[in-house]
């Protein structure tokens, strides 16, 4: 068993990555040699051209990619602590509604976790303030993975306490992530499936926790640290049944604890006094408004201290005013998806037409009030896998050349026995950008191929429920995970029973080929083998994927300790806030 | 066997009116009395114009994109400029109409006939059946116009058919009731009782000799749910439960992209919001005139 201490590496896929990678690679043997490290790092280095996406601006990087399986010796890195932070202050932000939910568990959405996530704790966590690249310390200080990759051995800290004052234990710990990994009847687990390889979760004496695994995982680490994996106080859950969703006030581990919930006007969390990490969080509270649709205009006015705002019309209106922020894509896809078991939609000309005529830049343009896509293919732009701006322009339907992409998909529809086109019903989810995008193609598609399509808008719950039951010809909605890793988006996306595979395609050769994406340990084996995949959705083309969501987090500039968002960080990480300090 | 009848006056006595009895001479005495509904009822009249004549005044195809051109302002080429697809903002608007004034009329033509027919039994057969059909309006009523339409439209999705339908449920209460009170009032007058006496059909009195005496309140409360009826459809537009794309309406062009951010295109409000007020404006005031025009204690002496 080789030990790390927190020291694991991924991917590196930023857009100053190629000097941030020098920069840690450099660090890292520093510190190895400091440190007087038995064993040699495994360090894999490749330069690759990758497109990112800076702002709204795109460039081509030379990015460095640095892999690094098991790093020993290597000192763990901690969550960054800002030498002039001020420590006091209540910081408001904001949120639609109240939460339908308390349980993180059992929500697959950010709605929930943001309001919720200041309370939380895992094992360990996603480093915000490098974009991603490390992962640092939470209620494990330390934790080793065996040589075979079967076992990880977490060593909890002994100065963990939850909010009701009792200590974390392993027992805490199996508890929660028995219920994660393997719920009981009734309790739902949303993201079980990152750890179906997991074989049993057992406390080993107190204060060590083995996870045991049936098959190895790749990024297995970078899942576990996710912030939706929190521990909670086993006889909590046991007095609940293992269900939290009512449980407005449930303690956790995390720098802030629940004082408060005005339902539909404010959330209120005061800093946990003992919180493990001495000195965080910096601020004394944190309230969160629920402001609905006017919290744009609360946050302009300076009612709020920070905010989520998408929309980059919004977005640039808030920078004019001297609001700073960030955007970041996120592993959510804007597509139109095909039923495979209607006609004409089950020929693959029909699909590959349609693919073809729709230009990927006029559909980020025609939604640019509302939301700027960014282009990509079958990974968000900026992955670490996702193909670059040279790739996607020898693919067939990103060919500059429109008349080419036009013509072609005229020979495959009159091949397909449409040479007059066709007429469908289509539906529409009900986000107006959604909505925008329902419409350009269907004026597209009656303007390049005659194909006419009726236009039924869904409210969005009604759309789910209808996607999930293959109930459409043609739909336009979006498919949305956490992590920016293949095994987590292209699994739910597009496997066979994929919980969002909307059009319910199956490919035994897909499925097979993402079994070795899940398990293989080699990074520069994974990308291959992810692009492997990738050529059979070109092929197949069960969806038409228009381009991937851009969030934009804004805060006001005497808000300090904000981390900067990569790529690799996505919209699921940093909603404890525990670094952030108000300098004013 | 059906005895000899006694007709009620039809109407309102067009001498007592005073304005003549060709339709001619109607107008125009009601024009030079009332100079701003005469100016409205050409606008409206040009609002007709346009929509009938959409097809060859339009600059542009309406749905036509070209995404090239989108969110450009006013200028010689676009005289209202684009909307986000590049579709030419004019060109929608002129369309729109085509909507918006079709469902208004259709609407208020539906509701006031149905409600008149309502109104008009409920108030002469009383009894049971009025007692029935009036709490079944007060039901109705007991929602607010606007939510009542969107259950309806959720529960039949949207659509010309169903928006038609709609707003025609939401609209009948109202004109029953009026149509009721004029109803319970006539059928005790002298000439009903004689109308009775000589064998009249139930039916024929209501529709020959009851019926004919609502027209005045219904004209006047008709006129003036025009700009009611056009702004509920622009509301369901802009809510997302209108007419389907790629129809422009004026509520849709209002609505989704110009409502998601807070500082939208200004052209993208102002004009499709001049349409709505214009017209709106011209059937309220149109209504008034008429409303003044046949209400005896409205006209002066």
């Amino acid at each position: 068993m080789r030990p790390i201490k927190s020291g694991y590496i991924a991917f590196l896929p930023s857009r100053k990555s190629g000097a941030l990678a020098l920069i840690l690679t450099f660090a890292m043997l520093a510190a190895m040699a400091c440190g007087g490290a038995a064993a040699t790092p495994q360090v894999v280095e490749k330069i690759v051209e990758k497109e990112v996406i800076k702002e709204v601006e795109k460039e081509v990087v030379k990015e460095k990619i640095v892999v690094a399986t098991a790093v020993p010796g290597v000192a763990a890195p901690q969550i960054q602590r800002d030498p002039l932070a001020k420590s006091g202050g209540v910081i408001k932000t904001g949120a639609g509604s109240t939460p339908g939910t308390w349980d993180v568990n059992q929500s697959p959405s950010s709605s929930v976790l943001s309001p919720v996530g200041p309370r939380l704790e895992g094992l360990m966590k996603v480093n915000p303030f490098d974009r991603g690249l490390t992962i640092v310390p939470g209620l494990a200080h330390a934790w080793e993975v065996s040589d075979d990759g079967l076992l990880i051995t977490f060593h909890l800290r002994d100065n963990a306490k939850f909010h009701d004052g009792t200590p974390v234990t392993p027992e805490d710990v199996v508890a929660s992530w028995t219920r994660i990994h393997a719920p009981p009847e009734g309790v739902l687990s949303y993201r079980k499936d990152w750890f179906s390889r997991i074989e049993e979760v057992k406390a080993v004496d107190d204060l060590t926790v083995d996870f045991i695994f049936r098959e190895t995982s790749a990024e297995i680490l970078r899942f576990i640290a996710s912030d939706w994996n929190a521990v909670f106080p086993k006889a909590v859950l046991e007095e609940y049944d293992n269900d939290l969703k009512s449980y407005v006030m449930h303690p956790a581990a995390g720098p802030f604890q629940m004082a408060e919930l005005k339902a539909g006007e404010v959330i209120r969390y005061e800093k946990f006094q003992d919180y493990w990490n001495e000195g965080l969080p910096y601020l004394d509270g944190i309230e969160i408004h629920l402001l609905g649709s006017g919290r744009f205009a609360a946050f302009l006015v300076g009612q709020l201290d920070t905010l989520q705002v998408n929309n980059p019309v919004d977005f640039q209106l808030a920078l004019d005013k001297g609001v700073q922020g960030e955007k970041a894509i996120v592993p959510i896809v804007h597509a139109i998806y095909f039923n495979l078991e209607v006609e004409p939609f089950n020929d693959v000309r029909v699909r590959k037409a349609i693919d073809l005529v729709i230009d990927r830049d006029e559909w980020a343009t025609v939604t640019a009030d509302l939301t700027t896509p960014a282009k990509g293919r079958w990974a968000p732009p900026g992955n670490a896998y996702a193909l670059s701006e040279s790739e996607l322009n020898n693919l067939p339907a990103f060919n500059p050349d429109r008349e080419a992409r036009i013509t072609e998909a005229k020979a495959l529809l009159a091949d397909a026995g449409h040479p007059n086109g066709f007429e469908a019903d289509m539906t529409t989810g009900s986000p107006q950008h959604i909505v925008v995008h329902a419409e350009f193609v269907q004026a597209v598609l009656k303007d390049s191929l005659n194909i006419n399509l009726s236009l039924e808008t869904l409210d969005w719950s009604v759309w789910i429920a209808r996607a999930k039951e293959q109930q459409f010809s043609i739909t336009s909605g979006a498919q949305f995970t956490t992590l920016h890793d293949p095994s987590d988006f292209m699994n739910v996306f597009w496997r066979t029973g994929g919980a969002q595979n909307w059009t319910g395609w199956s490919n035994a050769e897909y499925d097979a080929i993402m079994d070795q994406v899940d398990t293989e340990l080699d990074p520069l084996k994974r990308r291959e083998l992810v692009h492997q995949a990738f050529d059979i959705l070109d092929q197949e083309v069960p969806q038409m994927t228009g381009g991937w969501e851009v969030d934009g987090h804004m805060w006001w500039p005497y808000v300090k300790g904000f981390p900067s968002r990569g790529p690799a960080l996505g919209r699921y990480v940093y909603y404890d806030r525990q670094t952030l300090w108000l300098d004013r | 066997m059906t005895g000899p009848t006694v007709d009620a006056p039809a109407q309102v006595p067009s001498s007592a009116s005073g304005y003549g009895t060709s339709f001619v001479g109607t107008i125009f005495r009601f024009v030079r009395r009332y100079p701003v509904g005469g100016a409205m009822g050409v606008v409206i009249a040009l609002l007709f114009f346009i929509a009938i004549a959409a097809p060859v005044i339009s600059p542009y195809d309406p749905i036509q994109i070209k995404v090239l051109e989108a969110r450009q302002g006013p200028s010689a080429s676009h005289l209202i400029g684009t909307d986000y697809m590049g579709r030419d903002l004019l060109s929608r608007i002129i369309y729109g109409a085509r909507v918006s004034l079709f469902v208004s009329v259709t609407v208020v033509v539906l509701s006031t006939v149905l409600a008149m027919a309502l109104g008009v039994a409920s108030g002469y057969i009383g009894g049971r059946f009025d007692m029935i059909t009036q709490r079944i309006m007060e039901v109705i009523l007991a929602f607010p116009g606007l939510v009542l339409a969107l259950a309806l439209l959720t529960a039949m999705g949207a659509g010309v058919i169903p928006i038609l339908i709609a707003l025609t449920v939401v609209r009948i209460p109202a004109t029953t009731r009026v149509t009721r009170s004029v109803a319970l009032a006539v059928k005790e007058y002298p000439y009903v009782e004689a109308a009775r006496a000589t064998g009249a059909s139930h039916t024929r009195i209501m529709f020959r000799h009851v019926a004919p005496q609502t027209v005045a309140p219904v004209l006047v409360l008709a006129t003036a749910s025009l700009g009611t009826v056009i702004i509920a459809e622009a509301s369901l537009g802009f809510l997302g439960l209108g007419i389907p794309p790629p129809t422009p309406t004026w509520g849709n062009l209002l609505g989704g992209v110009v409502t998601a951010t807070f500082k939208p295109l200004w052209w993208l409000v102002v004009f499709p919001g001049i349409a709505i007020v214009i017209t709106v404006l011209a059937f309220n005031l149109l209504g008034d005139n008429v409303r003044d025009a046949v209400d005896p204690r409205l006209r002066g002496t």
